[in-house]
């Protein structure tokens, strides 16, 4: 079997899980490049035809996406507040005023650390969890394996502010049931404790919530992958004296590597951006030490009403990923050529 | 799960949606409004919940004098309001009446967002309340119309004070931590007896103001805070051992729950708005059944000896400067705030906006504590940036960090006085 052959196999399995858990910039930016390469590849006659087909997408991406990206952009640059916003004053061009004013400021770079640190912790564990759970799948008897199948979907297909909002009551301090549960424990006593006194503390809960959501589309992602991998060179490992480990670590991990790099991508492009689970869990107003990027970006736009500070912080967002982006594009562009 | 690529893309696409419409305002048409044909009037859900027969007699008054008029209602929460209310105000539809929390109207009357108003229009304006005259004034002009006020008091079990061998409310501050000492040690350490939310800065500030600090003061035209002078910090650390003494339960809650709290009986005490002890014997809140019939309002004694000084917490009416039908939108408010409205307002346990109807309730046995405790009162900055130090949580913020423990009293306040330093000045 040759590499193309094996990359091929993998590859068919990852392109269809990627636009469900998406939005619509995954989508769309996925559907471009991929569609972008096999039109170079055909190339040739009926150059138009592409184009006029993928019109009408297009058109609703500058919509959708552009005009407000625009919108964004030129309000960074301005002095925009509720004056502004009312139509009592013009909104007057401060060049990079806005930029300099949030990189300076010490909130800010704390913010981006809490972020990146917190969306790390997240994918990490989306990642290992979804693989052994991956794993685990291949393993189990029929019924079983439908049984977990049928958790991961209605985990997946849970509201996020629903399940936002059973963490809550999950973790609350009074009335919570984990604190009631691990009471329960011998020499435990958890009643009234505050998971949400700290930062660290309490992030890491948000955090297992994130992490439950997002599992189960790695999960069903990778246990798809792995259906996949040939049997032979698993065999073919054990007979040269691999251990499970073994094959795992130099035949599985291989075969799945394109698909576990998007899914890293994606995750970590999801995981940076995540709002409701912050807001939610915080009441609506996450303290200091729970803002992330997001929040803390809305934050300044619509409560402190500074528009133009709170569509800074979001473009250095969308800079910021643009590197986790570019990772994401090239993969996609690669399975591109592999077809 | 649905989630976004980028949720920044989402905010973006939400500054986008509101921005998009800045630049359409001030259309305005017939301010006048004489011919108008709908009213839109913007209140809270207290309305909704509470006196909803007052905003339809209100709505019949002025339809009868204006035949063929609709008035279009929208009830909005607190939580959410103001954000709901920048992004109609940028558009050319803004509602004609709003409601504002008296703490809320001085950023948004800076900013130009309410119509100038002559007070003589409106019925006993020359009595409205001190604190709710000043929420509206500002430059001397006046922008919006006291509603009603509310008081905060005291509230508690009769039960479970009596358990504890307590049978009067308290008079004294010494009184009050007497007793509730006898009913923490009678009711264990899961009990609170005093169940006082940290973030709850109306009532912290209660004690600042007590012990003779301030939240910040003025210093020629600039506000300075004082959250760190030695009277604030005093009144601090009294709250902070109340907190520590007293409260028992989530001292990261804020008090938007507390009545919920309390109607589930692990709770002696609060100090909050009149209507919250009403509203926890209310069966639908009430989980033990044993609220019912036990609970007393009183007036907080504070630690230097006198009354404790209360939030005179309130809302205002106010006309949108960009609202078409302004002249009917004042006779709405007049309709509903009038002498008429005042009546309903305080039959459902608010203070009414002016002194006039203020001093009966005083000697009435059932309106008493609240008329009584509203006497000794105290009020927010008036400094222009006071909006942002409270959109900003400042006081929330330190609050919690000394209730949880995570910073010193001290520590708490340095931080808040710099924060409310850096907005409070500007617009």
């Amino acid at each position: 079997m040759s590499a193309a052959d094996t990359s091929t196999a993998k590859v068919s399995p990852a392109r269809p899980p990627a636009p469900p858990g998406t939005g619509q910039t995954a989508r769309g930016r996925g559907g471009q490049g991929q569609r972008g390469v096999r039109r170079r590849r055909r190339g040739g006659g009926g150059a138009g035809l592409p184009w006029a087909l993928l019109a009408p997408c297009l058109l609703v991406l500058l919509l959708v996406l552009g005009y407000p990206l625009a919108r964004l952009v030129t309000l960074s640059f301005q002095k925009f507040g509720q004056p502004q916003l009312w139509g009592f004053q013009e909104p007057e061009s401060v060049g990079f005023g806005n930029f300099t004013r949030i990189l300076g400021d010490g909130e800010f770079w704390s913010v981006v650390v809490r972020t990146v640190v917190f969306a790390a912790g997240a994918v990490v564990l989306t990642m290992v969890l979804g693989m052994l759970i991956a794993l685990l799948l291949q393993r189990v008897s029929g019924w079983v394996r439908t049984l977990i199948n049928i958790a991961l979907v209605a985990s997946w297909g849970m509201p996020v502010i629903v399940a936002t909002a059973i963490f809550k009551w999950l973790f609350d301090t009074d009335y919570g049931v984990l604190n009631w549960l691990l009471s329960r424990l011998p020499g435990v006593d958890m009643s009234g404790h505050n998971w949400f006194a700290g930062g660290p503390e309490g992030l890491t809960v948000i955090m297992l919530l994130v992490v439950w959501g997002a599992v189960p589309f790695v999960a069903i992602t990778l246990s798809a992958g792995l259906t996949q991998v040939p049997r032979e060179l698993e065999e073919a490992a054990r007979l040269d004296g691999a251990g499970a480990w073994g094959v795992f670590r130099y035949v599985t991990l291989p075969v799945l590597k394109p698909i576990i790099v998007m899914l890293t991508t994606l995750s970590v492009i999801w995981d940076m951006g995540v709002f409701p689970q912050v807001f939610v869990m915080r009441g609506g107003h996450p303290e200091a030490e729970f803002q992330v990027l997001t929040t803390y970006s809305y934050d300044k736009a619509f409560v402190v009403n500074d528009y133009g500070g709170g569509s800074a912080i979001a473009l250095v967002t969308v800079l910021l990923l643009l590197g986790v982006v570019a990772v994401y594009m090239r993969q996609m562009l690669r399975i591109g050529e592999a077809e | 799960m649905k989630r976004k690529l980028i949720a920044a893309i989402g905010v973006a696409g939400m500054v986008v949606g509101i921005a998009a419409c800045g630049s359409e305002g001030g259309k305005g048409g017939d301010k006048a409004g004489a011919d108008v044909k709908e009213l839109t009037v913007w209140l809270t859900v207290d309305a909704q919940n509470n006196w909803p027969e007052l905003v339809k007699a209100a709505d019949d008054a002025v339809v009868r004098k204006h035949p063929g008029l609709t008035i279009k209602h929208e009830f909005y929460g607190w939580p959410d309001k103001n954000a709901k209310l920048d992004a109609v105000l940028a558009t050319d539809k803004a509602p004609d009446v709003v409601e504002m929390g008296n703490t809320e109207m001085l950023g948004y009357v800076v900013n130009g967002a309410f119509a100038e108003i002559d007070p003589k229009q409106f019925e006993q304006s020359d009595a409205w309340l001190d604190g709710l005259k000043e929420s509206v004034s500002y430059g001397g002009k006046t922008y919006g119309v006291p509603y009603y006020a509310g008081g905060r008091v005291g509230n508690w079990r009769k039960d479970v004070a009596a358990e504890a061998g307590v049978k009067a409310p308290p008079k004294t501050y010494a009184e009050l931590t007497a007793a509730l000492d006898r009913i923490q040690a009678e009711k264990g350490p899961k009990f609170s007896a005093w169940y006082q939310p940290s973030p709850d800065w109306y009532a912290a500030m209660s004690f600042v103001y007590d012990a003779g600090g301030a939240i910040a003061e003025q210093e020629g035209d600039r506000w300075k805070a004082g959250l760190s002078s030695p009277e604030s910090l005093k009144g601090l650390n009294e709250y902070k051992k109340v907190l520590d003494t007293y409260m028992k339960a989530d001292k990261t809650k804020d008090e938007s729950d507390r009545y919920i709290v309390y109607g589930q009986g692990n709770a002696g005490m609060i100090f909050g708005a009149a209507w919250e002890g009403a509203t926890a014997e209310d069966p639908k809140n009430d989980k033990t059944g044993k609220l019912k019939g036990n609970l007393e309002n009183f007036v907080m004694p504070g630690p230097s000896g006198g009354n404790l000084p209360v939030f005179l917490g309130g809302s205002d009416l106010a006309i949108p400067v960009k609202s078409d039908a302004q002249a009917v939108a004042v006779e709405w408010i007049n309709a509903f705030t009038g002498a008429q409205g005042q009546k309903g307002l305080v039959a459902k346990g608010n203070l009414p906006n002016n002194k006039a109807d203020l001093a009966p309730l005083k000697s009435d046995p059932k309106t008493a504590v609240p008329a009584i405790a509203a006497e000794s009162s105290w009020f927010v900055p008036m400094a222009p940036g006071w909006g942002q130090v409270e959109k900003a949580q400042i006081l929330k913020t330190m609050l919690q960090e000394i209730g949880t423990g995570k910073k010193s009293v001290e520590e708490a306040a340095k931080a808040a006085d710099e924060a409310i330093d850096k907005v409070i000045n500007t617009k």
